[in-house]
């Protein structure tokens, strides 16, 4: 929940520049040709346990990028999540673990470190610091990113790893055979400017 | 090391010096570098050096971070001339690297590992993540952050443009950052360098405003610099609680005096006296390491430090209560105001120069007593004014005052006449008659209300109680001229002798040292102790200290302190209220300082390779090796940086060496070590004296050879019994198997011999001969040649195990035409051999022919056809056509039996027996 009501606060800073615009102009062309969206980008983890490997994806996670405050915010609905090797097992990863109806998105949202200039194409390694929520547990996280850069077009690509400890997800430790107590997480989206 | 330019030093807890510069991480032992492997992803600048947990941090100008393992085990080239040490390892966390300058590491007292750099603020790794703190997020003065300290409460401080952040994270994620700027009283908003004092309370150096000292449990400060005419602190390190000495950004390195407050740089003519700092470091010795300007590398025994005096001869010097510095030399009394330059005072009174011979202050009024020659004594107050002359006018029986000294009523003025007592109430001047009117040199009043008297030529004279005790012989040599007199911290007196070095007199007995003490000369100018009991010895030519608690330690300090050939001038000696010694000498003024901080006073061992056969060995987790591994080669060091030539081992392997070895090399090798546990040991010392000395000591073992363990031995007896077991057993069946053999072939010959003098057949052949011998008798005696080469065959055999085909197909043929002769067409021998090799045995082919004419009808209506022939695998085959007589013949079957038997008995391959309607066949094996 909490996520959510950030990036819609992102969502509010983003289209308050926009009222600015008259005031200052330059920001105002930064601004707009600077924020990439996304809608279906591809998120995907993957749990390598002893004994069970079990992977799943969702291509719909939204994502928006202000390229002028280095900000940005991504969101999935955890229901939307496909793939694992049973029916049964994707039931218990939703209202088990993840319990998806109570917290029904994982989020991270925050500022790029590094200075990009996003004018530029090109490739760059940033890394991004933000909150990353997922079962209603905040961390605060810095993940390593690809960006590619083509006009207004902006790919993402990043892996990093959730110990489920810290998102309160809990597991009976015999089970840890099954899930891993670190899940890898891939994420791959293109975002389009405006 | 070529032209690397330093630009971080660090000494890790081991003792080693590391130092990192533009291309590459060196480790020094103060007289070789050891270039540390670095992988070419690292190619910067080093920036940061750090010791955690076992590992040497290294942060480079370009973000990366990389580590070497501290007690990773080294390796020499062949000629032992290049050591690398283990690569440094690159730091790759998940949430990627810095992308701006490392500038500092900490650690906090929870676990976690702070990076701070110049542009991303600060990182903190907890619990293997990494967290940041920033100016926008987390509200850090700046992102470019100069320094890092931890503080007593485990809070991290740095230094920024916009004051200090106190950080801290007790738990992963939780961060709190609080601020401490002009407003809460920080003198200057650009902090540029931190220390963290023994309390854990904090020194902060600034860019303008000097240096000021923050108590963190009461939350103020408690400190700061007056003025600070000087550019901004970069580095900061402290001697003992009452020194700070501060690497600046333009003005060398500046020594802060904080019971005085006063600032003391480097002299002007110093190389470093205006240059920027890079890195300050105090080691385990006590010594100062700076980075200078251009990266180069300098160390400074800062126990010992050469102040910048009027002229270049102080013949006496004193510091007064102010601590202000008082100096004679032939051109008269100067005082030199703490801290400033050029500061020297002419005595105003004075007309003309005089020869200041010694001085003294008085602790009833503070005024200043300076004895010369040839004009007596002045008394000068405080502020430098003369208030009066004591001299031959008013007096004094010599004018000539060599040592002066006193208590709240009297003043002893020592001169070449004697001694005069000036009684401080009534001005009254006499001369003590007991001390004769020659020379005396010193008068020492001692901390029990003696009074010490150094007199040229009767000994010491010591005044307690209003009498004179004179000591004219130690130890059974005679006292004649003292010198100098000191008192220890345990009341022993010390006193030097003209030619005849030091005496230390407890009350009771007298301990002489000399040069076999490893005194550096016998002519001492000059004895004091300092405020830690230490005693300093002058020379005309340098500086020993001794300390009393280890009496036999002497250290000689002359190149080493940055002033070879200091001339001590006679008596030239004074301590301070801080306890630190000054000395007049020919260049100068010297302090010798006595710091409240305990270093260490001898060469650190370590062991640094262990190879056995060239192969270097990591000792630290392997100590056993076989027996041929015994070619053992200890490569040691002995971290003294003070004076690293110096250095002296002494070495020993216990369970090998009766006795240690001395040496100035620092390697020891033992080649074929016979089997046994050991124990190298090794010592260093400075000087030769291992009395008490550390000691670094590895154990190993070499295990006896594979046949020389009693277990091997006990499985070699068992095995040994075993197969002499089996032999035993084996012959024995063998044996049995032989005379089983025997038996059967004497069995068998026997049936052989029996069948063939069987009457029957005897009956056969003689009908045959009778029909023929008259209508043929050529035939008949061809017929009866037959029959005797047929028993001469067997005959001959008999007793051979084998024979050959050939004469066993010879026996067969004779046999052959003794039946064709009987059964005429009725028998028929069909031989396709085709001149195979091979032995069988005798009579066994004749006996399968013989038993197929015994069991078979044979007419010439019913041929018997017998073949010979030969098969593959070895084999001779004999076949007959089947065709069984109505009353069988008796038969005891002996004869295939036995063949097979004695077939089987040899070992050989066995007899093959197949019968069907058709045929009868026996398949022999040929033996080659």
């Amino acid at each position: 929940m909490y996520a959510s009501i950030l990036s819609g606060l992102l969502f509010l800073a983003v289209s308050s520049l926009g009222t600015k615009a008259g005031l200052v102009r330059h920001a105002e062309n930064v601004a707009q040709q600077g924020v990439f969206r996304c809608e279906n980008g591809k998120v995907a983890f993957k749990s390598d346990a002893p004994l069970e490997s079990i992977t799943a994806k969702s291509n719909k996670l939204r994502g928006i990028i202000d390229t002028a405050k280095q900000t940005f915010a991504w969101t999935v609905e955890i229901k939307t999540f496909e793939g694992f090797n049973s029916p049964l097992q994707r039931e218990h990863f939703n209202e088990n673990y993840m319990e998806s109806r109570k917290y029904q998105k994982a989020s991270f949202a925050g500022k790029i470190i590094e200075q990009i200039d996003f004018q530029k194409n090109g490739t760059y390694t940033v890394r991004a610091k933000g909150n990353l929520n997922i079962h209603g547990v905040e961390q605060e996280r810095i993940i390593k990113s690809q960006l590619e850069l083509s006009g207004n077009k902006l790919r993402v690509q990043s892996t990093f790893t959730v110990p489920l400890a810290d998102h309160d997800i809990t597991i009976p430790k015999v089970v840890y055979q099954k899930i891993a107590e670190e899940i890898t997480v891939t994420v791959d989206a293109e975002l389009t400017g405006n | 090391m070529g032209n690397t330019q330093l630009t971080a030093v660090f000494q890790d807890s081991n003792g080693w010096l590391w130092l990192g510069g533009r291309n590459g991480l060196y480790r020094y032992d103060g007289l070789s570098f050891q270039a540390v492997g670095l992988p070419a992803s690292f190619s910067g600048t080093i920036s940061a050096l750090f010791e955690l947990d076992g590992r040497l941090w290294v942060g480079f100008r370009d973000g990366a971070i990389g580590f070497v393992l501290l007690n990773s085990t080294f390796d020499s080239d062949k000629d032992g001339q290049n050591m690398h040490i283990a690569q440094l390892q690159a730091w790759l966390p998940e949430e990627g690297l810095p992308q701006k300058p490392i500038t500092a590491f900490a650690a906090d007292s929870s676990n976690g590992f702070w990076i701070a750099t110049y542009g991303e603020g600060i990182y903190c790794l907890k619990n293997k993540r990494l967290y940041q703190f920033n100016a926008a997020d987390e509200g850090l003065g700046s992102d470019e952050i100069y320094a890092l300290a931890c503080d007593a409460k485990g809070r991290v401080w740095a230094a920024t443009d916009a004051g200090i952040s106190i950080c801290s994270m007790p738990k992963p994620g939780k961060k709190q950052v609080q601020r401490l700027t002009t407003d809460d009283g920080l003198p200057d908003e650009i902090v540029t360098a931190l220390l963290t004092d023994k309390k854990g309370n904090m020194w902060i150096g600034m860019q303008e405003n000097g240096m000021c000292h923050y108590d963190v449990f009461q939350n103020k400060f408690d400190f700061r610099t007056e003025k600070w005419p000087y550019s901004a602190a970069l580095n900061l390190t402290t001697f003992g609680s009452k020194e700070l000495w501060v690497g600046t950004e333009k003005d060398g390195v500046l020594r802060l005096d904080l019971p005085t407050n006063t600032i003391h740089p480097l002299p002007s003519v110093h190389p470093l006296r205006s240059a920027r700092i890079r890195a300050l470091l105090k080691d385990r010795e006590g010594l100062l390491w700076l980075l200078g300007d251009k990266g180069a590398l300098y160390a400074a025994n800062v126990k010992f430090g050469m102040l910048e005096a009027p002229s270049n001869n102080a013949q006496a010097v004193l510091i007064d209560r102010q601590h202000r510095a008082w100096v004679g030399n032939k051109d008269g009394l100067f005082l030199l105001k703490n801290g400033e330059k050029k500061s020297v005072t002419t005595i105003n009174g004075i007309s003309k120069p005089q020869n200041v011979i010694s001085i003294w202050e008085s602790n009833v009024d503070g005024n200043i007593w300076a004895g010369t020659f040839d004009n007596g004594a002045y008394v000068v107050s405080p502020t430098g004014k003369v208030l009066k002359n004591f001299n031959k006018s008013n007096g004094l029986n010599d004018a000539n005052v060599l040592s002066i000294a006193g208590d709240d009523r009297r003043v002893w003025l020592a001169t070449f006449g004697g001694v005069m007592e000036i009684d401080l109430h009534t001005q009254q001047i006499t001369r003590i008659e007991e001390l004769g009117n020659g020379y005396v040199y010193k008068v020492f009043p001692d901390r029990k209300g003696r009074v010490w008297f150094g007199t040229d030529g009767k000994g010491l004279i010591a005044l307690e109680n209003n009498t004179f005790r004179h000591f004219t012989q130690a130890n059974g040599k005679p006292l004649k001229t003292i010198y100098s007199i000191a008192e220890d911290l345990k009341g022993g007196i010390w006193f030097s002798t003209e030619r005849g070095g030091v005496f230390c007199y407890d009350g009771q007995k007298f301990r002489h040292f000399g040069t076999e003490q490893r005194l550096h000369s016998l002519s001492v100018t000059g004895l004091a102790t300092d405020g830690n009991g230490q005693l300093i010895i002058a020379y005309n030519d340098g500086v020993d200290v001794l300390n009393p608690a280890r009496s036999e330690h002497v250290t000689f300090c002359d190149a080493a302190i940055g002033a070879p050939n200091v001339e001590v001038n006679l008596n030239a000696l004074c301590r301070d209220a801080q306890g630190n010694v000054w000395l007049g000498t020919q260049q100068g003024i010297m302090r010798v300082a006595a710091f409240d901080e305990s270093f260490m006073d001898d060469p650190q061992p370590g062991i640094v390779s262990v190879s056995n056969f060239s192969e270097p060995i990591d000792f630290l987790s392997k100590s056993i090796f076989p027996h041929h591994q015994n070619y053992l080669v200890f490569n040691f060091t002995g971290l003294w940086y003070t004076a690293p030539e110096s250095v002296r081992y002494r070495y020993r392997l216990e369970g090998f060496d009766l006795d240690w070895t001395v040496s100035k090399d620092h390697v020891a090798s033992y080649p074929n070590l016979p089997p046994g546990r050991y124990t190298f040991r090794v010592q260093t010392s400075e000087h030769g004296n291992f009395e008490g000395v550390p000691e670094k000591a590895w154990q190993f073992t070499i295990e006896p050879p594979l046949w020389a363990r009693w277990w091997f031995v006990l499985l070699c007896i068992v095995a040994a019994s075993g197969i002499f077991f089996m032999f035993v057993k084996n012959r024995e069946a063998r044996l049995q198997r032989e005379a089983r053999l025997q038996r059967e072939k004497v069995e068998s010959q026997f049936a052989a011999l029996k069948s063939q003098i069987n009457p029957h057949f005897l009956f056969n052949n003689f009908n045959t001969l009778i029909t023929i011998i008259e209508e043929n008798p050529t035939m008949a005696v061809a017929y009866l040649e037959h029959l005797s080469d047929f028993y001469r065959s067997i005959i001959a055999y008999r007793e051979k195990d084998f024979i050959s085909l050939q004469e066993e197909m010879g026996l067969v043929r004779n046999f052959d035409f003794l039946l064709k002769k009987r059964y005429e067409d009725g028998f028929r021998l069909v031989e396709h051999l085709n001149g195979e090799t091979g032995f069988v045995m005798p009579l066994a082919l004749q006996m399968l022919v013989e038993n197929a004419v015994k069991h078979n009808v044979i007419s010439a209506t019913k041929p018997l056809t017998v073949e010979i022939f030969s098969e593959k695998g070895g084999y001779v085959v004999v076949r007959n056509n089947v065709q069984p007589k109505i009353k069988p013949e008796p038969s005891t079957h002996f004869g295939l039996h036995s063949l097979v038997k004695r077939y089987q008995l040899l070992g050989e391959k066995p007899v093959l027996v197949e019968k069907n309607d058709a045929f009868f066949i026996v398949k022999i094996p040929l033996k080659q």
